[in-house]
C-alpha cells in the first residue's frame, strides 16, 4: 500500500466526518474504483457481474463508512466489504447454475493500456502466460483463490489479505503455501481453457515459464 | 417483427452521412440503412432516443439534458449546414437517469446541450417525422466510468419498460485530414473492421487490451467512451449485428445494431 493511499483515505474520512458525504464518496470512487474493478472481475469472472458487483459495494461503502471504527486500515476495511459481496455474488450465481469462467483473452480488466515497452513477441508472450495462469487459478477451491487474487495478484501484503478474510497470519501463510502447491498440481496436470477447447489440454510444459 | 426486449442498442456514424447528405448522396447505402432502422423501430413502437453524443464531452461528470424541446443547430464548421430537426425532449426519462445516478453514487448534472449535428443528422433519416423524444447524453471520465453508467443506464432504462433506443453516435478511427489528402488509411481500415469484428462476436471489452499506440493513432470518437456505455447499457457480451459497414474515400460508415433478437437481414 502507497503512501498516498493513506493520505487520501484519511481526506476521505475527514470529508465524511465533517458531512461532506457526496466529496468523501466521489474521492472514494476516484481512489478505489479502479482497483476493486480488478477485485471484482477476478472474483466473479465476467464484466457485466463485476460492475454489478462494484456498484454494490460503492453502494455498501456509502450506508456503511458511518460504522468504520478505524480498528484496520479503510484499505482493510475495504477489501474485507468487497471480498464478502463477491462471496455473495458467486452464491447466488451457483444458485442459478450459471458458469463462473473468465472471459478469454483479457488480463487486466479495465486497467489503463499500457505502451509496449518491449519486444512485441515477449510482450505478448508474457500476457498469454499471464491469462494461462489466470485460468489455472479460476479452477482452486474458493478460499485458496481469494487469497492468490488479493496476495499473489492485487498485491496485497499477507497481514492485510490474513486481516480482509479474518484469519490470522500463519493460516493465511498456509493457505497460500497450498494455494500454491494446489496451482502447480492443477498445472502439471494439465487443464482445458474455456473456449479455447480446440487447443487442447494446457500442460506444465505451456506454462512453466510463468511461475 | 417481433423484439423482446424494451432496449435497443445501435451505434450510428454522422459526419461522414452529414458530407454524404452535402453531395446529395442520397442512395448511400448507410443511408439506407438509417433509413430502415428507423423505420424498423417505428413499427416496433419505440417511446424515446437516448443519444449519448460523442461531441458533448463533459469533465466533472456525466450531464443529462432534460429540456422539453430540443432545436436543432448546426456546429460542424467547415461544412454548410442545412439540416435542421427540431424535436421534444421527454423530461420524464431524464429526471429518472438523473436519480438513478444519484443513487448509484455517479452524481450526473443536468445541463443544457440540444440537438446538435451529430445527433440531428442520423435523426433525419431514422425518423425524419421528428416524432419521437431524445434525451440527450453526454460523455465523460474513463472507459470503466462509462461502463459504470451504461450499467446503471440499462438497469434503469429496463425498469421503466418504455420501449427505447440507446443510440451512440459517433465513427470508430477518424483522420481529420482525410478529406484534403491522401483519403482513407489502410490503417484507419483495418482498426475500424477489427473493432466491427469483436462487437459482432460479442466481444467488445477485448478493446481493452488493444495496443494504446495503434488506439492513439486512429483517434476514435471520444476514446470509446459511448461504445463503452452501449456496453453497458446492453451487457458487455451482447453480438453486435453489422447493419452497414460502408467504406467510402473519405469514411468508415459503421452501424452496429444490439439487441436480443437475432435479425434476419444481417449482414453476418
Amino acid at each position: 500500500m502507497d503512501e498516498n493511499v493513506n493520505l487520501t483515505d484519511e481526506e476521505i474520512l475527514r470529508f465524511f466526518n465533517e458531512g461532506d458525504k457526496e466529496r468523501a464518496l466521489k474521492l472514494f470512487i476516484n481512489q478505489y474504483q479502479a482497483r476493486l474493478y480488478s477485485l471484482t472481475y477476478r472474483m466473479l469472472g465476467n464484466h457485466d457481474d463485476a460492475m454489478d458487483a462494484l456498484q454494490e459495494i460503492f453502494i455498501q461503502i456509502n450506508r456503511s463508512l458511518q460504522t468504520f471504527k478505524g480498528r484496520s486500515s479503510l484499505y482493510t476495511w475495504v477489501y474485507r466489504l468487497s471480498s464478502n459481496i463477491c462471496f455473495n455474488f458467486r452464491k447466488k450465481r451457483s444458485k442459478t447454475n450459471r458458469q463462473m469462467e473468465w472471459d478469454e483473452g483479457l488480463q487486466s480488466a479495465m486497467l489503463p493500456i499500457e505502451r509496449p515497452n518491449e519486444d512485441p513477441d515477449t510482450m505478448c508472450e508474457t500476457k498469454y502466460n499471464q491469462f494461462l495462469v489466470q485460468q489455472a487459478i479460476l479452477k482452486l477451491p474458493e478460499t485458496q483463490r481469494v487469497l492468490l487474487i488479493l496476495h499473489d495478484l492485487e498485491g496485497l501484503s499477507v497481514p492485510d489479505a490474513a486481516s480482509i478474510l479474518n484469519i490470522n497470519t500463519n493460516a493465511a501463510k498456509s493457505r497460500i503455501h497450498r494455494a500454491r502447491a494446489a496451482l502447480r498440481n492443477i498445472i502439471s496436470k494439465g487443464f482445458v481453457v474455456k473456449g479455447m477447447e480446440g487447443v487442447g489440454v494446457f500442460t506444465s510444459e505451456d506454462v512453466s515459464k510463468m511461475i | 417483427m417481433k423484439i423482446e426486449s424494451n432496449i435497443h442498442g445501435i451505434i450510428v456514424p454522422h459526419i461522414p452521412i452529414l458530407l454524404a447528405k452535402e453531395m446529395n448522396d442520397q442512395s448511400s447505402s448507410t443511408i439506407k440503412a438509417l433509413r430502415d432502422c428507423g423505420m424498423r423501430m417505428q413499427e416496433w413502437g419505440v417511446e424515446a432516443v437516448v443519444a449519448v453524443t460523442t461531441h458533448w464531452q463533459t469533465k466533472e461528470s456525466f450531464f443529462i439534458d432534460n429540456s422539453l424541446h430540443h432545436e436543432s443547430i448546426m456546429d460542424n464548421s467547415g461544412v454548410q449546414g442545412k439540416s435542421k430537426y427540431s424535436v421534444a425532449g421527454h423530461p420524464e426519462l431524464a429526471n429518472l437517469l438523473l436519480q438513478a445516478g444519484e443513487k448509484s453514487l455517479i452524481y450526473p448534472s443536468i445541463g443544457k446541450y440540444c440537438a446538435n449535428h451529430t445527433i440531428a443528422i442520423p435523426l433525419q433519416f431514422m425518423f425524419p417525422e421528428g416524432n419521437i423524444p431524445i434525451v440527450p447524453l453526454s460523455v465523460s471520465g474513463s472507459m470503466l466510468c462509462a461502463f459504470r453508467w451504461g450499467r446503471t443506464l440499462g438497469n434503469t432504462l429496463r425498469s421503466w419498460r418504455g420501449k427505447v433506443l440507446f443510440l451512440v453516435l459517433g465513427a470508430f478511427s477518424q483522420r481529420h485530414a482525410r478529406f484534403m489528402d491522401d483519403g482513407w488509411l489502410i490503417e484507419h481500415e483495418n482498426f475500424d473492421q477489427l473493432i466491427v469484428k469483436l462487437l459482432s462476436e460479442g466481444k467488445g471489452m477485448e478493446l481493452l487490451t488493444l495496443d494504446q499506440e495503434r488506439i492513439e493513432n486512429v483517434k476514435p470518437k471520444s476514446a470509446f467512451l459511448g461504445l463503452f456505455m452501449l456496453l453497458g447499457v446492453m451487457g458487455s457480451e451482447s453480438p453486435g449485428y453489422i447493419r452497414e459497414n460502408e467504406h467510402l474515400s473519405y469514411g468508415g460508415m459503421r452501424i452496429i445494431e444490439f439487441t436480443d433478437f437475432q435479425p434476419s437481414n444481417v449482414l453476418h
